[in-house]
């Protein structure tokens, strides 16, 4: 039954992709430029790995952090809104059957978009190949599920779909640039700096980034994500009891 | 009549032909309360109407009936079951239709029906239930191109994809053209006739009437009748009217004529009410004295005038 409403979602994200494209594409786009004006030599502003290097974790991340907060929850805010989950669980289909194959469908075009970041820059931008596949593919796995769980907890949040798309938007675009996908963290003025730190996608960025280069697991980052993916959890648990 | 509580929750015997109770039903929102009291049993194949203005209540009651919202207290019972604590078993078999829900608008009739369908085995296919429901030529329509009928009847459709017991259509018929309103009241009486009881939601006077075999008339939150509708209008002895242009100038006799207890003229425009035989003592009397009024008309009280009669306000209010 679960596979049949995942296939079901599949196909309608298939047939209208505006909200996931734009949540793939804008990222993929800033990156092209980025990657194409800083050339590919590495840079000690790059924390002394080259441009790609820098960017293609940072920008996967961004794709990720779109999705989770402007794509899922507008989506979801409409079904909430149009009454659509009211419908399906009328039949029995609980709405959490409904966000988890949403969340599914938000993992795989992360994923793909995520695997189109990689050859752009390897094809184009001597990326080299993360030093632990393990932690990067790991990593990215925690931050798809943490921002799709910050994406469903927004959408128990928002009464409309609309409200959900500029409040996606702007937390978006609140962290994307200093969390990232702007100047690197080491030419941030103090300040910045110092509000990146507080925005979860900064760790998120932090663990690919660590494992892309060194292999290493970023024991911060990773507790960071965990907690606000608890909370994310708990909060739409709490907000879809009630609904 | 209302079952003793008992021992355990579930499945448990019912008087017989009931197929739902509900006894001090209440529903608060904060301090805001949206239902006070309700109680009502629905006997298995009937087509149970609550009637009521927008806001008096009914789509929470029949929302806490079904499930969908936990009541503040009170009891309910459908097919024996507490939609509560066995919401999922009785979803399998029941079937809803809700009011202002909708489907993903890129979402395909034929899809919908396959997704709806996915829980219960025993069901027909779903290529039959669409070509029951005429649906079969709209099969890979997206739910957004659909009109406002043919919506309706996929989720007449979709209420009854799992072969339910008992069937909920709230407002089915709100937004429809007259014409597409009768032909879904043709579907419910069908939905009945297979076998279904129908618990049906509505603010149309017409449609209760058209329908229900019995209807509870919902106004702010309560229950304040209920009954077949001939029962209805009957106890609310609201009068008949007749209604017809008389140039004349002699109406004395009207007032001697059997039934009649009020004439009332207007110009040239007489009305006449009363009971009984009314009318047609009227038009004989009309007739005797050679008048044949081409706007001879009779106004039998409906439901509408049951509602104005008990609450002071108009349905449509």
């Amino acid at each position: 039954m679960f596979a049949k409403l995942a296939w079901t979602e599949i196909k309608l994200g298939l047939r209208e992709p505006t909200v996931m494209v734009f949540a793939i594409a804008f990222p993929l786009i800033l990156l092209y430029l980025l990657l194409n004006s800083f050339g590919t030599l590495p840079d000690p502003d790059f924390a002394g790995v080259s441009p790609a290097d820098y960017y293609v974790p940072a920008y996967a991340v961004g794709s990720v952090v779109a999705t989770g907060l402007i794509a899922l929850p507008v989506h979801l805010a409409a079904y909430r809104e149009r009454g659509v989950l009211r419908r399906l669980r009328a039949s029995g289909i609980a709405p959490w059957s409904v966000l988890i194959a949403q969340t599914l469908v938000a993992a795989l075009i992360v994923t793909a978009g995520a695997a189109i970041m990689i050859a752009l820059g390897t094809a184009s931008f001597q990326l080299s190949a993360p030093t632990s596949w393990t932690v990067v593919v790991g990593g990215f796995a925690l931050a798809t599920a943490t921002f799709c769980a910050v994406g469903v907890a927004l959408s128990s949040l928002l009464p409309t779909a609309r409200a959900a798309q500029v409040i996606g938007l702007l937390l978006f675009f609140s962290m994307f640039f200093i969390s990232g996908g702007g100047p690197p963290e080491g030419i941030l003025p103090d300040g910045v700096a110092l509000v990146a730190d507080a925005l979860p996608m900064s760790y998120a960025v932090d663990v690919l980034q660590r494992g892309w280069w060194t292999g290493a697991w970023d024991a911060t980052g990773l507790a960071v994500q965990a907690g606000v993916l608890v909370v994310a959890i708990a909060v739409a648990l709490r907000r879809l009891r009630d609904a | 009549m209302i079952e003793a509580r008992t021992r355990h929750a579930g499945a448990l015997p019912h008087p017989a032909g009931t197929v739902i109770e509900v006894a001090g039903l209440h529903k608060a929102y904060g301090d805001q309360v949206a239902v006070e009291d309700i109680g009502l049993q629905v006997r298995a194949g009937e087509i149970y109407g609550l009637l009521g203005p927008n806001g008096a209540g009914k789509t929470t009651t029949v929302e806490c009936i079904q499930g969908l919202r936990r009541r503040s207290r009170g009891r309910v019972r459908v097919l024996g079951l507490d939609p509560e604590s066995d919401g999922d078993q009785l979803r399998r078999r029941t079937g809803a239709q809700l009011q202002s829900s909708a489907l993903p608008d890129r979402l395909r009739v034929g899809e919908a029906l396959w997704l709806f369908a996915r829980r219960h085995p025993g069901a027909p296919p779903v290529e039959e239930l669409g070509r029951r429901w005429g649906l079969s030529r709209l099969w890979r329509r997206p739910f957004a191109k659909l009109s406002g009928g043919e919506q309706q009847r996929l989720f007449i459709a979709l209420a009854l994809v799992n072969r339910p017991e008992v069937v909920f259509f709230d407002e089915l018929t709100t937004g429809l053209d007259p014409q597409a309103r009768r032909a879904t009241w043709e579907l419910v009486r069908r939905v009945r006739d297979e076998g279904a009881t129908v618990v049906l939601v509505t603010h149309f006077m017409e449609e209760a009437e058209q329908l229900c075999d019995r209807v509870a008339i919902v106004d702010r939150g309560r229950i304040v009748a209920t009954g077949t509708p001939s029962e209805l209008v009957e106890r609310a002895d609201a009068s008949q009217r007749v209604t017809f242009t008389w140039p004349g100038a002699d109406a004395g006799w009207l007032s001697s004529v059997a039934g009649v207890e009020r004439v009332t003229r207007r110009g040239d425009a007489v009305e006449v009410a009363g009971g009984g035989a009314l009318a047609v003592e009227v038009a004989a009397g009309l007739a005797r004295r050679g008048v044949a009024p081409v706007d001879f008309r009779t106004h039998h009280p409906n439901l509408e005038d049951v509602f104005l009669a008990l609450t002071g306000r108009d349905l449509r209010a």
